[in-house]
């Protein structure tokens, strides 16, 4: 809270030519003493909100704390698995988000003390905040399969964070000989980016049907349903006929149980055991590291939040934001992580001046690439409920099952659209 | 309006301004988001400011408000352009906004999120910027071509070489290549509606040049950075 002095209040109204827009679009003078703002994780929930608090306040210190120098995005990283795209171009630096002011640390946040308002880094570092917005993404459970450890990842990769991780399921996949069998394992909700999967399934089968054409696809799924089902089978069926065997939960009685990297094989809850010359292991996730460190987890994993300001309904002045927060409603996914960045930066800006944070809104649309000339997607805007207590669906829907090639392939272009916008949306 | 507030609070030392500032002016709605709240959810597709870097998400930057209100509202009713139309006649500030059939991809499964009075907001929003000149490729014979073909068919209502907004005209200059592909295939396929002038110079370039007249002409506009 700002105690307003009459040294501050001349401050204050000496100072008009520093007028921002807060909120609902209201006039905001700043105030002499200048607030903190830390940012834990430059992805792409992180990455927006320190520039969209910098943007709306250039009064505000906003620091991004984040370990990497670059950022894969996730989003596209399946078009590099599948040979379509260069991991190149899936990397972006921290630069465009340094030059509109805001202080990028490369450094590993260890620890926050919500009583004293400050993050300390592996560098020894600590940083004081006003306000904390945490965007640690995903960790995966090391301990929820038999056998899948950090080890055996180098074996049988999730790349479910885009890298080096990416970057090696390629390669086992272009090392694999034609007639092999590539396997892949979903995990139950919920996870990060829900169709992310199925997409991964194309772009693979893409890749077999150009260049191994007598390779399979063996999905072992935990759930009976998945994202955008009905078009991805559809797609399936059209472009991948008979490479595709697709297992649901029922059959696995929910996923696979057990790894074993020597042999190469997974077995199911169901004690089924499957060979595979390729192996991509999607375990279940949690909230990242630095979530469950600061308190800011519930028994799920995963952060609860006001939906309105995204603050912790754990630890007070701390916002959590992207796939690690429980967002009622909304998927877990790229756009939704920007949206929900927005509705924060926004509270964060307004809570910082004691002004009542503005309406939000949100939105998410999410392509899928089934083939280089046949996208999909889902598209949805948002309002709060009511009662708070969920982000309520107000309109959208899914690429309809009897599109045309034409706008099938319009998607595609949309798709790259998204993707270099968005991107520029974070990093430029 | 801001500037009323600011000396408002300065004078009675108010600056913790109250949240409900807005709501004679939306009188039995709930309270509005920000313009940037609204807007925000456009800028991650279209890009920053509507200047989208494409390759094919249509630029936002600089439409004038009366076409952003009428391609908004054709999205938002689907194919029921009459309801589209009752929605535009409900607000005398719109009575220049025309409606006609689109096709979208996500937009009309997006727009009926939105209010008239939040299509109205980010609709301003976009029309104070400046126009956005795409930089892309185009093959120089075919904008040359496409040049003459402009002056003799679109110059009269696309002035300054489609670059002009003058008279709510939409800019066509400087658009992304694959975006002005996919309207002219749905204008001249029937997806898209337009005015009767532009359907008959229209018909009249696909009569002597063909498809090639299009992409004479699509060229020519990319070729306006």
């Amino acid at each position: 809270m700002t105690t307003l002095t009459r040294r501050g209040f001349l401050k204050a109204t000496g100072g008009i030519a520093a007028v921002g827009t807060i909120g609902a679009g209201f006039p905001q003078l700043a105030l002499g003493g200048n607030k903190s703002v830390v940012v834990i994780g430059g992805g792409a929930a992180g990455a927006v909100a320190a520039k969209r608090i910098k943007m709306a306040d250039s009064s505000i210190n906003v620091t991004l704390i984040e370990a990497n120098d670059h950022h894969y995005t996730c989003f596209m990283s399946n078009e590099v698995i599948g040979g379509g795209r260069d991991i190149s171009t899936i990397r972006h630096g921290y630069d465009g988000l340094a030059s509109h002011g805001i202080q990028v640390v490369h450094a590993k946040a260890t620890g926050v003390d919500a009583e004293a308002r400050t993050v300390t880094t592996d560098g020894g570092d600590s940083f004081s905040y006003d306000r904390l917005v945490v965007s640690p993404g995903i960790d995966l459970k090391w301990d929820a399969i038999e056998g899948y450890d950090m080890a055996a990842a180098e074996v049988m990769p999730h790349a479910w964070k885009a890298g080096p991780q990416t970057a090696l399921l390629r390669s086992q996949l272009e090392a694999m000989e034609d007639g092999g069998t590539f396997i892949i394992c979903p995990p139950g909700n919920p996870f990060r980016c829900p169709p992310g999967p199925y997409e991964r399934i194309c772009q693979v089968a893409h890749y077999f049907k150009e260049n191994k054409p007598n390779s399979k696809i063996l999905v072992l799924d935990a759930k009976d349903k998945f994202s955008k089902m009905g078009l991805f089978t559809q797609g399936w069926e059209r472009r991948y006929d008979g490479m595709i065997e697709w297992i649901s939960g029922t059959d696995t009685a929910g996923g696979i149980a057990e790894v074993n990297t020597a042999d190469m094989t997974v077995t199911t809850e169901f004690d089924d055991t499957h060979k595979g010359a390729v192996i991509n292991v999607i375990p279940p996730q949690s909230a990242g590291h630095i979530a469950q460190a600061a308190g800011l987890t519930n028994d799920s994993g995963w952060c609860p939040v006001h939906l309105d300001t995204f603050e912790s309904k754990l630890v007070p002045g701390v916002h959590v934001i992207g796939d690690a927060s429980i967002a009622t409603g909304l998927p877990k996914s790229g756009y939704a992580a920007n949206s929900e960045a927005k509705v924060c930066a926004a509270a964060v800006v307004a809570m910082l001046a004691d002004v009542e944070p503005g309406t939000p809104s949100y939105v998410n649309t999410c392509y899928s690439l089934i083939a280089p000339d046949y996208g999909i997607s889902v598209a949805a805007v948002y309002r709060l409920a009511e009662d708070k207590s969920k982000i309520a669906k107000v309109a959208g829907g899914l690429t309809p099952s009897d599109a045309s090639d034409e706008m099938l392939a319009r998607e595609v272009e949309y798709a790259y659209s998204w993707y270099n916008n968005i991107v520029a949306d974070m990093f430029a | 309006m801001h500037s009323r507030f600011i000396s408002l609070a300065i004078l009675t030392g108010a600056l913790v301004l109250p949240p409900t500032l807005h709501a004679d002016e939306h009188e039995g709605e709930a309270m509005m988001a920000s313009v940037e709240m609204l807007t925000g959810a456009c800028v991650a597709c279209h890009g920053p400011g509507g200047a989208s870097v494409g390759p094919a998400t249509p630029s936002l930057a600089g439409l004038p408000a009366v076409y952003f209100i009428g391609a908004m509202l054709s999205y938002k009713h689907g194919q029921d352009l009459d309801a589209a139309e009752a929605e535009a006649a409900s607000d005398p500030e719109l009575e220049d906004v025309e409606i006609f059939a689109r096709h979208g991809t996500i937009m009309d499964r997006l727009a009926s999120g939105y209010t008239l009075a939040e299509i109205k907001t980010m609709a301003h929003y976009f029309a104070d910027k400046s126009v956005a000149l795409a930089t892309q490729e185009f093959d120089a014979e075919l904008a040359s071509k496409g040049e003459a073909l402009h002056a003799d068919n679109c110059e009269k209502c696309h002035e300054e070489g489609g670059r002009s907004t003058i008279d709510d005209m939409v800019p066509l200059a400087g658009q992304w290549k694959p975006y002005l592909h996919y309207s002219m295939a749905d204008f001249h396929g029937g997806a898209r509606g337009m005015p009767k002038k532009m359907k008959s110079r229209l018909e009249d370039v696909m009569e002597t040049e063909g498809e090639g007249g299009l992409a004479a002409l699509i060229n020519y506009y990319a070729s306006q950075q």
